[in-house]
């Protein structure tokens, strides 16, 4: 009990102080602007936020697919759990095309892609893709590889593997080819699992069996998951514990319940009031955000999200960067409103 | 009030679709749209929502005429009380009315021309429609970018300056400047950001209160259908498998499609997990429809005379159709509406 005890404190992965920094033309973008989190044996992190918040660049930095112009720094600490000789590493430490992460990238932590359509090469049968990666990770047997192929594809329902195996991904359906992929990224039983929107091309109907099979495949192989989206609908259903990303910072982390009961961060007030939800009230208005996200390029130290904001102090949120504050053990904030309270108050 | 603005009447169309494997023998042509009929009142919303490949698109372009369709009608009210078959407008009838109905697409990046100026792009219908003076069509620009809330100062530059936010509400300054009578926004919010989405859906409200627009609000999201509509049509493989006011649809779903569609939204609330229905397999093709009611093979309630009938679209209730043989004795779940709740 104790070492299982020990073992879930300590996380799998931890990201600490991650920076992207792209250069333009027009300045340098700090595309992701120290993030911090940590991801947990069996447990679903959400990562959400609007599109440009730097949440798909968070997760690609994890497995270094980042494009050569994101200048990556922070660090990227994975611990292995059953592996000695993989006890601790940075990821950010290593080359990006080296042989060690590429040992890691899709064993031990593997992605699925937003777009099922873009991210299989039309040019190959779905079963060869799928045992490419079996055959480079776990086995060199190309009879063995097939047979955990058709196995993988079996778990995520795909029927009649056989002939499904030979096909190419044109001939498979939305839906199909993102379970497939699922079959692809499952295939070396990874530790973590980053999935990018792993639903929003997909219809509601689809997209509902399509979590439902990543709930009962992460209770079956106790893997993390780590969950970018854009969809609070989602976020609900599925994590335990969730970030919310504004502008390259995670602007609130908390566990779920947290998140939705008690938001703190005015943003995620306003996301969670803008959103329409089955069975909410019709005739009054949606609460919008006003405005749009800003680009972050040459931006002074200041909260991204001043401008939009309902409750900015001026002098206060315009002038210094904001630090992060703990509400509570597993809640933090990065927001002014909080860190004065608590100065203020003796509480 | 309940005037009628628009009666769609048996629409049907066809797509032919080329064979992969007999080079002369023509297959059989795919039917998207199978006898749609509905009517519109004018001011309402009517929303229609379905999976992709539904047909829920080819249908709005099928009224706005982006797309002929194989066979039906469309019968245009116009605001004297003139009946006009709309799809048979030629000519000088064809532009006079033509205006009264405006489209927003789906994708603002791809729907505005990347070397039109915004001005450019909101005037063009104007300039197309209607014999006015520069100054007369400047002033009528400018007051459209203000109403839908544009800088006006940014009229000059082009689409790419603008975030998607900015380019659908161009989008939808240019809809509107022709003073149409209903406006077809097919999935009009679905690329923008929850806290963009937002403010387009408002806009459009305080639009249609303020100019008495109707809309046909084509979507996937119930969530922001329920929210924006007055009335729900839901298609399921070319057919509406029903037709009801928002609040009789939501709270008492009668065809097991709506039921599963509902319970497949993902609702941001994590209380309320689990307990969803999950549909097996997939949008059957509509190139080979399975036989008698289409959406047989993924219904839970399914009986014989499903498998072998193709049920009609009735009315069960108040202005509440469905098309289901076993509409009156299924109990189906719908959604709680908890005003309450949601503060």
């Amino acid at each position: 009990m104790t070492t299982q005890a020990a073992q879930s404190e300590q996380p799998l992965l931890s990201v600490q102080n991650l920076k992207i920094r792209i250069q333009m033309d027009n300045g340098e973008m700090k595309a992701v602007d120290g993030v911090d989190f940590e991801i947990h044996k069996g447990k679903t992190l959400g990562l959400v936020g609007e599109s440009g918040c730097g949440k798909s660049l968070t997760s690609r930095a994890i497995i270094s697919i980042n494009p050569k112009e994101c200048k990556t720094s922070g660090s990227i600490v994975y611990r292995s759990d059953n592996e000695a000789s993989l006890k601790k590493m940075d990821l950010l430490s290593l080359n990006p095309t080296g042989k060690q992460i590429r040992s890691i990238r899709g064993r031990k932590i593997a992605m699925i892609f937003q777009e099922p359509m873009t991210a299989f090469s039309p040019m190959y049968t779905i079963g060869n893709q799928i045992m490419e990666a079996i055959q480079i990770h776990r086995t060199k047997n190309k009879k063995e590889a097939k047979k955990i192929a058709l196995e993988m594809l079996a778990k995520v329902g795909i029927s009649d593997q056989e002939k499904r195996f030979d096909q190419y991904p044109h001939e498979f359906s939305g839906g199909m080819r993102q379970r497939a992929m699922i079959s692809m990224a499952l295939s070396c039983n990874p530790e973590i699992l980053i999935a990018d929107e792993p639903t929003t091309a997909l219809d509601v109907t689809i997209q509902a069996q399509v979590l439902e099979l990543m709930r009962s495949l992460q209770a079956e192989l106790g893997m993390a998951i780590l969950l970018v989206t854009h969809d609070l609908g989602i976020i609900a259903q599925m994590c335990d514990e969730v970030a919310v990303m504004y502008l390259g910072k995670i602007v609130e982390q908390a566990p779920v319940k947290e998140i939705f009961y008690n938001p703190k961060h005015p943003y995620t007030k306003g996301l969670l009031k803008s959103m329409p939800r089955l069975g909410g009230d019709k005739s009054k208005r949606l609460d919008s955000i006003e405005g749009s996200v800003p680009m972050p390029i040459n931006m002074p130290p200041m909260c991204g999200f001043y401008e939009r904001c309902k409750d900015r102090i001026e002098g206060v949120c315009n002038t210094q960067a904001v630090p992060k504050t703990r509400i509570s053990d597993q809640h933090s904030v990065r927001c002014f409103l909080y860190s004065e309270q608590r100065e203020g108050e003796s509480q | 009030m309940t005037k009628p603005i628009l009666d769609v009447m048996n629409m049907n169309k066809d797509f032919q679709v080329k064979s992969k494997t007999a080079l002369f023998r023509k297959p059989a042509p795919v039917r998207v749209l199978n006898d749609i009929s509905f009517e519109l009142i004018e001011g309402e919303t009517l929303s229609i929502v379905g999976e992709s490949g539904c047909g829920k698109t080819t249908l709005g372009r099928c009224i706005v005429r982006g797309m002929n369709a194989s066979s039906g009608n469309v019968i245009y009210h116009t605001e004297d009380g003139q009946k006009i078959e709309f799809l048979k407008l030629k000519g000088k009838k064809s532009k006079q009315y033509r205006k009264d109905i405006q489209m927003i697409f789906q994708d603002p990046y791809s729907s505005l021309s990347p070397r039109m100026s915004v001005f450019d792009i909101i005037s063009e219908p104007l300039i197309a429609n209607f014999n006015l003076k520069k100054s007369e069509i400047e002033e009528k620009v400018t007051e459209i970018a203000e109403k839908t809330g544009l800088n006006v100062s940014y009229l000059r530059r082009y689409p790419h300056a603008f975030s998607g936010g900015q380019r659908q509400r161009i989008a939808i300054a240019r809809a509107l400047i022709t003073q149409p009578r209903l406006i077809v926004c097919d999935e009009a919010v679905s690329a923008l950001d929850v806290s963009i989405q937002a403010q387009i859906i408002n806009l459009l409200k305080d639009l249609q209160e303020q100019y008495q627009i109707t809309y046909i609000f084509i979507s996937h999201d119930l969530s922001i259908v329920q929210n924006i509509s007055d009335r729900v049509a839901v298609m399921h493989l070319g057919r509406i498998v029903e037709l009801a006011s928002t609040d009789s649809l939501f709270s008492q779903p009668k065809h097991p499609y709506t039921e599963a569609l509902m319970s497949a939204v993902p609702q941001p609330d994590p209380e309320m997990k689990k307990d969803r229905i999950i549909l097996e397999g997939e949008v059957p093709n509509p190139a080979n429809p399975p036989s008698g009611c289409h959406f047989h093979p993924r219904c839970a309630y399914r009986m014989d005379k499903c498998v072998q009938q193709v049920p009609e679209l009735r009315e069960v209730g108040y202005n509440h159709f469905t098309a289901c043989h076993f509409a009156e004795e299924l109990h189906l779940r719908g959604v709680q509406n908890d005003a309450a709740n949601t503060n």
